[in-house]
Parts: structure tokens; sequence; C-alpha cells
């Protein structure tokens, strides 16, 4: 593995975009900004008497310009890294690189801290003013020193999940559109969901890095904003810093993000697979366990209690929602291009490896996940038997609420895959429209005339509410769909089947 | 050197190359013709590690390409149609990356840089950045990009579409000094007087199928067993016409002033006995001999004769 400085690719960017003169007017620019802004508050025509002292005064400097600072960095970070690949896709550059010898690790490395490369030379030429005014201001070395290396890890996840994105996408301004709404709509959601008063997941606010670097500046939580309280929140039911769970919710997510580029970043865009089928089955692992892991099982009462808290069972139906969704991402991640489907199929039609193949169909995949996701509850719930006894999470109605989702996930993503093998432009897509066309229908249809068909035609009846469908009407559902699943299985495999003519045909001309 | 086996790439429902078998040997310069959409810069991409074969493998200098597709593409190099150069960069910064990118030793690269851009021409743009050369120039950068590391295998995509006739004669130049170097070329073409006296072999796709593979004077003898145009002057009236009608071994007769070409389905001896047959009759021949077929003929014969 060569150093960093010795990358190929940094070395490139470096050259590029560190010319003198461009270095120059950036850290020009740079100070100048960062000047101006102190010399608005420390203007000698500011009246002494109304202003703030000088150590508030350095501490609203410091704020203000750190913020501004991490915000520019990250989406400098965003862009620079979101356009990385697809602007050299879109060049014709990026099939030179893939034949030279760097490996996708180096590739990596050199688009990772070599496309920002100018963002972080800017960061660089601003640090002294707010170190200078931090230090000032009284903030102890140690929060500025983690202030500044959880932004370089918030900076380098960001820029390998603009990277993955720019891998994916030919239209790089569609990516960073996406990630942006990622960037500031998730987080965002999920401290309020972490943050609010019974809150059953109070480590999500870790989300947010601020929160977990409060306590370093010795700033007293605000009563009014209950997010500023959660200084400390549970992991696997132990009381840790939010800037631990911070640490490992970041590596975690890079460390995904980086298998992603791993495995593909070398590929051609149509051989992009983002993770392996057994990779995709850890990937479900890690969710539960991540989920299970920012848990606080202090607020889980059972049913007797005040209503107002989580009870096991609400868990339960959260963990049921959660993992539909996981199935569904699964299924889609597993879905195969049609080439590859026919080519595992030539190989292993006849036997049981054409399901385990990585050409295979998604559906084993998305039983093996859900299974994996089943078990890890299990097991959960037995660790969790000190806080809630074992019968309270009605492990039985779970599995079966699972399988039902399971049943529905997979007759879905057959039908795309059948749509696949269809050969539609951008089968994907239109598959998801067709199915949401059907489950407004089926919606409309059943809500107006038909109330038990909800059960029969959507996957509602698995959250065990009998207004939403009774045993007998999410069985019957259950059956239909397990019918309309093995018809496409059927139709995939007539689509499959090879026509004999072509070969014969293919060897006659090349003789 | 490069070896095709059952080579087969499908995108979708469409076979984009079917069953591909072929051999070249080193120091062979081999031109992939074909129309447009016939599958050829999909069998590059494929020898390059681009593109991963649905079936089939690729051995480029007895690596697997896509078991090993890093040391495979340390023998190769590789140009495609129309592409980019980072013009941010200069001439020499832009070898250097790709020669870092190859893990080419620091002490040889700087040697290698200023013998590749000799060789390419570029001597005075060494220092200039990109963005101010020419599109010939690029051009030659791109090939001396592909050669940096010494491959074994050049593989090229259409290299010389969208230069003018003066970037296209200096890049076919390079490519002679290339061939004359014992590099095994593999170019893909539709310009096919590009190829003209360049390749020693020819490989003719059609719609993703191999049709005829083999060196140039293989096909063409092959061809002219069944078949040779024959051209022919001669001075005076004479009854050239009639005397050539009356030959069943003779067609497409065009007869133009004093000269003619006919295609003659026969032996060497046959034609022999033709020529004394037209003296017989009085016809004072000038000059008279078999027309030699290009590729461009080759390939336009074997598409019409053997791809619907």
């Amino acid at each position: 593995m060569q150093a960093l400085w010795r990358n190929p690719e940094l070395i490139r960017h470096a050259r590029a975009d560190l010319r003198p003169a461009r270095m120059a007017t950036a850290a020009a620019v740079s100070v100048l900004l960062c000047a101006l802004l102190i010399l608005m508050f420390y203007h000698p025509g500011i009246d002494k008497t109304s202003a703030p002292a000088d150590r508030d005064l350095a501490t609203i400097l410091f704020i203000s310009l750190a913020s501004l600072q991490a915000l520019v960095f990250c989406l400098w970070c965003l862009s620079s890294c979101g356009q990385a690949i697809s602007s050299e896709r879109a060049l014709k550059t990026f099939d030179f690189l893939r034949t030279t010898r760097l490996t996708s690790w180096e590739l990596l490395v050199g688009m990772v801290f070599g496309a920002p490369l100018m963002a972080y030379f800017t960061l660089a030429c601003t640090l002294p003013f707010t170190l200078v005014l931090g230090l000032y201001a009284g903030f102890p070395l140690l929060a500025l020193a983690a202030t500044y290396l959880m932004l370089l890890l918030l900076a380098v996840v960001l820029s390998l999940a603009a990277l993955a994105i720019s891998m994916m996408t030919d239209r790089p301004r569609a990516g960073e559109l996406l990630l942006l709404l990622a960037l500031f709509g998730f987080p965002a959601w999920a401290s309020m969901i972490g943050a609010s008063g019974n809150s059953p997941f109070p480590g999500l606010t870790a989300i947010l890095v601020i929160v977990g670097l409060q306590p370093l500046y010795h700033v007293a939580p605000n009563p009014y904003m209950p997010i500023t309280q959660l200084t400390h929140v549970p992991f696997f039911s132990f009381q840790v810093p939010s800037l631990f769970v911070s640490v490992v919710l970041y590596l975690s997510v890079g460390a995904w993000l980086l298998l992603i580029l791993l495995r593909n970043l070398k590929k051609d865009r149509e051989d992009i697979r983002l993770l392996s089928r057994w990779q995709v089955v850890g990937f479900t692992v890690y969710l539960n366990l991540l989920l299970f892991a920012l848990l606080d099982l202090r607020t889980i009462h059972s049913k007797s209690s005040n209503p107002a808290d989580p009870s096991a069972s609400d868990i339960g139906f959260a963990y049921l929602g959660l993992n539909f969704l996981i199935l569904y991402a699964v299924g889609l991640a597993s879905l195969t291009t049609p080439a590859r489907l026919r080519s595992g199929w030539v190989r292993a039609s006849s036997s049981a490896a054409f399901y385990w193949s990585e050409d295979g169909l998604p559906w084993p995949w998305m039983a093996a996940s859900a299974i994996a996701a089943f078990l890890l509850f299990v097991l959960e719930a037995l660790v969790a038997r000190p806080f809630i006894p074992f019968s309270e999470w009605s492990v039985g109605g779970l599995a079966a609420g699972l399988f039902v989702l399971l049943v529905f996930a997979v007759r879905d993503v057959l039908f795309l895959q059948w749509c696949a093998l269809r050969g539609f432009r951008s089968p994907a897509v239109k598959g998801m429209l067709f199915l949401l066309l059907y489950y407004i229908t089926a919606l409309t249809v059943t809500g107006f005339c038909f109330h038990s068909g909800i059960a029969w035609f959507t996957p509602l009846g698995a959250f065990g509410d009998p207004e939403l469908g009774a045993p007998t009407s999410v069985f019957i559902g259950v059956v239909l769909q397990l019918a309309v699943s093995v018809y496409l299985s059927i139709a995939i495999r007539q689509r499959l089947a090879p026509s004999p003519s072509t070969p014969a045909a293919s060897n006659a001309l090349a003789s | 050197m490069i070896e095709f086996q059952a080579l087969r790439r499908e995108y979708g429902d469409l076979v984009a190359v079917r069953d591909l078998q072929v051999s070249i040997p080193e120091g062979e310069v081999y031109g992939l013709i074909g129309p447009n959409g016939a599958g050829k810069t999909t069998i590059i991409r494929m020898a390059c590690g681009l593109l991963t074969p649905t079936a089939g493998h690729i051995t480029i200098s007895g690596v697997d390409v896509h078991q090993h597709p890093e040391l495979a593409q340390s023998h190769i190099g590789y140009l495609s149609d129309f592409f980019s150069v980072y013009d941010d960069l200069k001439v020499w910064e832009y070898l250097d990356y790709f020669g870092r990118a190859y893990k080419m030793p620091d002490s040889q690269l700087r040697l290698r840089i200023d013998e590749v851009i000799q060789e390419v021409g570029l001597e005075v743009k060494r220092d200039a950045f990109i963005r101010g050369l020419s599109r010939g120039m690029k051009q030659r950068l791109g090939i001396a990009r592909a050669i940096i590391h010494k491959p074994k295998v050049l593989l090229l995509d259409e290299p010389a579409s969208g230069l003018d006739p003066k970037a296209r004669a200096d890049l076919r130049n390079l490519l002679l000094a290339l061939r004359a170097e014992g590099a095994t070329l593999l170019i893909s073409s539709h310009i096919l007087p590009d190829l003209e006296g360049f390749c020693k072999s020819i490989g003719v796709m059609e719609k993703g199928v191999m049709v005829r593979s083999g060196t140039v004077a293989d096909i063409s003898s092959q061809e002219s067993q069944h078949f040779c145009v024959v051209r022919l002057s001669w001075v005076g009236e004479a009854p050239v016409e009639q005397v050539l009608s009356s030959i069943d071994k003779v067609s497409d007769i065009a007869i133009r002033g004093s000269e003619g070409l006919f295609r003659f389905a026969g032996s060497d001896d046959d034609l022999a006995a033709l020529l004394h047959q037209l003296v017989t009759h009085g016809v004072r021949i000038l000059s008279f001999g078999e027309v030699k077929q290009t590729i461009e003929d080759l390939y336009l014969k074997l598409s019409r004769n053997e791809v619907m």
C-alpha cells in the first residue's frame, strides 16, 4: 500500500488544484473573510458599553466562524466528491484510470482526499483564526482538537457517500441533491425522534456531533432544548458519552460505504452491485443490531403502565416496519441484470446452487435476511430479560408478522425482477411505479367497499391490528401472494430458457 | 499473446459479442473491422478489463484479465476513440501521473517520460498545459499515455476517429513505429483505409459475430479462390466485350473506352488462357492484371456474402 503523499491520484489533484496562483487566491480570500468577520465585531466605532465582554465576543465569533467553516467544508467535500467519478465518466477519462494498476483502495483514497483538496487547504488557512479565538474564549484545547477531528471524520464519511453516489449516477447534480437532502433531513429527523420526550431511541441524537461535543466545552444544557441534555446516551444499555456513539455511527456507516466503494469502484457501471449477497445479509444484521444498541430498554414498559410510554409490542412493530423496509432494500439491491441472471441460469439452473449464487434470484437472500433479523431479535429479547420479561415481546406474533411482510416483499421484488427481464427501460423505477399504483388502488378499493381485503392485498395485516385484518384475512392474503410469487417465478424461468436456434446459427456464421 | 476463448457479452436481450474465439500471436497487428454496433468496442473494453464478459475468458500474456485484472493491465495500453485529458495538468505531469498509476519506479519514470514525449513528437509542449494542445496533439498524448509503461499489448479503439488527415498520418507513423518495436496491437476501426498496409491480420465483425478472422493474405487468397477482379487496357478497336462474354468464368464486365474490369472465377491457368484468347482475337493488350484487394474490398465482400 502506498503512503498517502505518494498516491498518484492525490498528487494529480495537488498538481491541478494547488498551483501557486490558486493557492494564493484561496488563502487571501479566506483570510480576508475571517478578518472582515472579526472586524465587524471589534470595530472601534462599536459602542463599548453595550458590546459584550471580550471573552463573550470571542465565544460568539468562534461559534460563528467554526460553524461557517464546518458548513462550507462539508458542502465543498460533498460537491467535489459528488462529481469526482461521474464527471470523469462524462469526460471518458475514468476508463483510463480503471485500466491502470491503481487498486480500488488507492483510487478511493486519492479521490476522497484529492477531489476536495482545495477545501482542506481553505480549512487550513482559516484554522488559526478559530483556534486563537477558541483559546481566547477559554475553551480547552482538547475540545477544539476533538471538534476538528470530528469535522474531519464527518467530512470523510460525507465524501465517501458522495463518491458512492457519483459512482452510481451519471447526473452528479441529482446525486448531490439527494445527498443534501440526506445531510440535512435525516439527522434532523433522527435527532427529533431521539430527543422527543419518551423516545426509546435517545442514542439517535448522536447523529448530530454537536450534542456530543457540548460537554467538552463545559456548556450547560439548555432546559428548553431537550436535545442538549442528551450528553450521555444508552448504547447496549450502558450510558456512554454521546460523542462515543457519534464516532461509532460514523465509523460503522463509513465502513459500509468503504466496502461498497472498494467492491465497485473499478467496475463498469452496469456491473456494479453494491454488496454481495452475504454482505447484504450482514447489512441487515448491522441495522438490526444498531437499532438494538440505540434502544433504551429502561424506557420500555409493559402495557399496564403509562400508556404514553412505548411498550415492548410498540418496539416490536417498529422493528417489523424497519425490517419491511430493509427487506425491500435487500430485494432491490439483489435484483440481478438479465444477462447475469441468464448466465447464472445456464451454469446452474438444474441445481439448488442457482438460488444461492450471486447471479440468482433475490428471494432466497431476502428470506435469509428475514431469518437473520428474526434470530437477532430473539437473541436481543433474551439479553434484555433483566429489563423486560421475554414473554412481553410476543415473539411468535412478530415471527408471523415478519413472515407476512417477507411474502409481500418477495412478491414485489419478483415482479421487479420480471420487469427487468422484460427489457423495460429503468425497470426498477417503472416497476416501483406499477407497484405504487397497485397499492393505491388496493387501498382505495378496500377502503371503500371491501375492508377485509386490506390484509388480502397489502402487508398491513402483518402489524397485528384487528381493524387492518383478521387472522383469516391475513392467511388468505399470504396464500394469494404466494400464488402470485409462484406464477412470477414460472414466468421468470420461461424468459430465462435459452432459444435453441441461437448458438447453432452463430457457430455456422463463425465457421 | 491475446486469447479470446468463447467470449460472450450480452446487454439485456442483445448479444453484443457472440462466442468469440480468436488468438492473436505476439508482435501481430490485428485489425478488428466492422460497422458501428458490430461489437468491436465491447471486445476491446472486455480485453482491457473494463467490462465483464457474460461468459468466456480473455488472457493477455498468459494472464486472465478478469481473474487478475491489475496484473493483466500492467501488460496493456489502452486508447479509446473520443476521450478527454486532464486539461489542468501539464504534458509531463499527465504522463507522470499515469506512470505512477502503473507503478513505475521513480528512477525510470523521468527518463521514460522524456523518451515517450520525444517518441510522440511533443518535445516543445513538454511543459505546456494540456488545455493548449490541438486535437491531434491530444491524441498523440493519449498514445504516449498508453505506452508510458511499455505495455506488450496495445488496444486501440478507433484511434483515428475525429482526426484531420495530417494528424491521421502522424498517428499512422507512430503506430508503425510501435509495430516495428514489436508491440502487439489490436486496433478496431470502421475507417478501413486507416488499416491498409498496416495490419497483418484482420477480423471482420458483424452484429457481434466474427465472420472471418486470419491474416490479410490468407483471407485474400481464400476469397480469390472464389473469384478475382481483373483490370485490362488495350489500344485500338477490339472486340474485347465479345470475347469476354463468350467465357463462362467471366462476369460483371465493365468496359469504358479502352479500359475494362471483370470478375473472373477460375484458376491462374484459366486466366492465362483467357489472355491468350484475347491476343489471338487481335486485342493489343497494354496492361492486364488482377486488382489487388484492399482490406475494404475484403470487408465488403465478406459482409455482402456472408452476413445478412
